[in-house]
């Protein structure tokens, strides 16, 4: 326990002193899941609105491919990415492995499903009378969609914290295709695990308590903007 | 007699069940039509496809002496200003509920205030407008959704049971406000209503829709199948 606390204020002191090791990497990894999240959503937003407001075929099955991809591996999604992106992959002449880059686009697959989903779920709660009050009123199909999006906003705004967690979080994907590289695509996952196996528990839980902190300060915020709703 | 609708065979049907069989009916154009019917009589399905919000199973629809095809709805709906039974407005001000048809139609935010605040005026709701939408009464909701068709400037407003769950003063303000069309002639009204002493105090025609809603018959130029 006495190593814990220790280790504990070891931290604290760490975040306190603004260490530029730190803060950099927990840059690299807001700066990544940020952007994941705003390419999953443009995507996975208007894809479960137009879920909602069409019938086609196959729609069923759809939503049940989704419910499986929500829990989709890291691992798995990094390993595909990889097969891709390395230097003898379809992708490989594109030099995006061991790259930021590299990551936002497995980070963005990893998520889409579940923005995607949540988007589905949350323009299906929708008052069933949106529909026809927005083609009353003559919307076109884009404007209808836009409606949607304006009446269930702080439920796609909780899709997206979903993404936002999920994405912070994940460590597979980080490692597999970013590669841990210092001041480059090291994710505070990704230098927890590292900093953890070298010993330096203080740094990895400095991390650690970032992490949640941010965790946490993103879900306040959504929470704010929820209950101004 | 100009027709706004003219409609023959129209059949709707929900889960196979027929709610909806009209042999033939005209609506006239710049007058008020009262819808009168149990509950269960098809008003508000015959209200939804009058507003091109549904295609019925079978049955030809003329508007304005043209078929009212499918491909057209989107065009349709746009000439036609609905209050639906229970309106639904968005989750934004009563001004921006008002104005959100000409927004649609890509009008200027100067012809949109303009508009709005027209209407607010003739309504009684200027004092609402940056009211939220969603802390309106009953007939405060109404009055917006009328207010709300109305921008539009359409020669055709449909109301579907407008006099349901509002206060008297409420009630008569929109009977007012129907009474006023009716004498200006301007525009086509079509309503719904339980009540046929007031339909017939309000409306040049009566449509009356049968008690299983499989048949329709009106007092004037509508034959009973």
């Amino acid at each position: 326990m006495d190593y814990f606390s220790a280790a504990f204020g070891a931290a604290l002191a760490l975040i306190f002193s603004f260490d530029r090791e730190v803060y950099s990497v927990v840059w690299t990894s807001l700066h990544i899941s940020v952007v994941a999240v705003a390419l999953a959503s443009l995507l996975g937003i208007p894809l479960g609105i137009l879920v909602v407001l069409r019938d086609f075929p196959g729609k069923r099955l759809l939503q049940q491919v989704l419910n499986t991809l929500m829990a989709l591996p890291t691992v798995v999604v990094g390993l595909l990415l990889y097969g891709l992106l390395t230097r003898q992959g379809v992708l490989g002449h594109l030099g995006l492995l061991y790259t930021v880059g590299a990551i936002i686009i497995g980070q963005t697959l990893l998520i889409l499903p579940i923005i995607w989903n949540l988007s589905i779920a949350a323009a299906s709660g929708a008052d069933p009378r949106l529909l026809p009050t927005s083609k009353a009123l003559g919307a076109s199909t884009l404007q209808q969609g836009a409606m949607y999006m304006h009446e269930v906003r702080y439920a796609l705004a909780a899709a997206m914290v979903a993404g936002f967690g999920r994405a912070i979080g994940e460590v597979g994907i980080a490692m597999m295709l970013g590669g841990n590289i210092d001041g480059f695509t090291r994710t505070m996952t990704t230098a927890i695990a590292l900093e953890t196996s070298k010993g330096e528990f203080e740094f990895a839980l400095a991390l650690g308590i970032l992490l949640l902190a941010t965790a946490f300060l993103v879900n306040f915020v959504v929470q704010r903007f929820q209950a101004m709703g | 007699m100009a027709y706004l609708y003219q409609i023959s065979n129209l059949i709707f049907s929900y889960s196979g069940r027929k709610v909806l069989d009209l042999y033939h009916l005209h609506i006239d154009r710049n007058r008020v039509t009262a819808v009168v019917g149990p509950n269960g009589s098809g008003k508000s399905t015959l209200f939804d496809i009058l507003a091109f919000l549904r295609k019925p199973d079978a049955g030809t629809i003329l508007f304005r002496g043209k078929p009212a095809s499918e491909t057209r709805a989107a065009l349709l709906r746009r000439q036609v200003g609905y209050v639906q039974q229970k309106p639904y407005l968005m989750k934004m001000s009563v001004r921006d509920n008002i104005g959100l048809g000409l927004k649609f139609r890509g009008e200027t935010r100067g012809v949109i205030d303009a508009a709005v605040n027209a209407v607010a005026g003739e309504l009684g709701l200027a004092p609402l407008l940056d009211r939220d939408a969603g802390k309106l009464s009953g007939g405060e909701i109404q009055k917006v959704a009328l207010a709300r068709a109305l921008a539009l400037q359409p020669d055709v407003i449909i109301m579907d049971e407008p006099f349901t769950y509002l206060d008297e003063v409420t009630v008569n303000e929109i009977e007012t406000w129907i009474a006023g069309q009716r004498a200006g002639r301007q525009k086509t009204i079509i309503f719904s209503t339980h009540d046929r002493a007031r339909a017939r105090s309000l409306s040049d025609n009566i449509l009356n829709l049968g008690n299983s809603g499989t048949h329709a018959f009106s007092p004037g130029n509508h034959r009973k199948r």
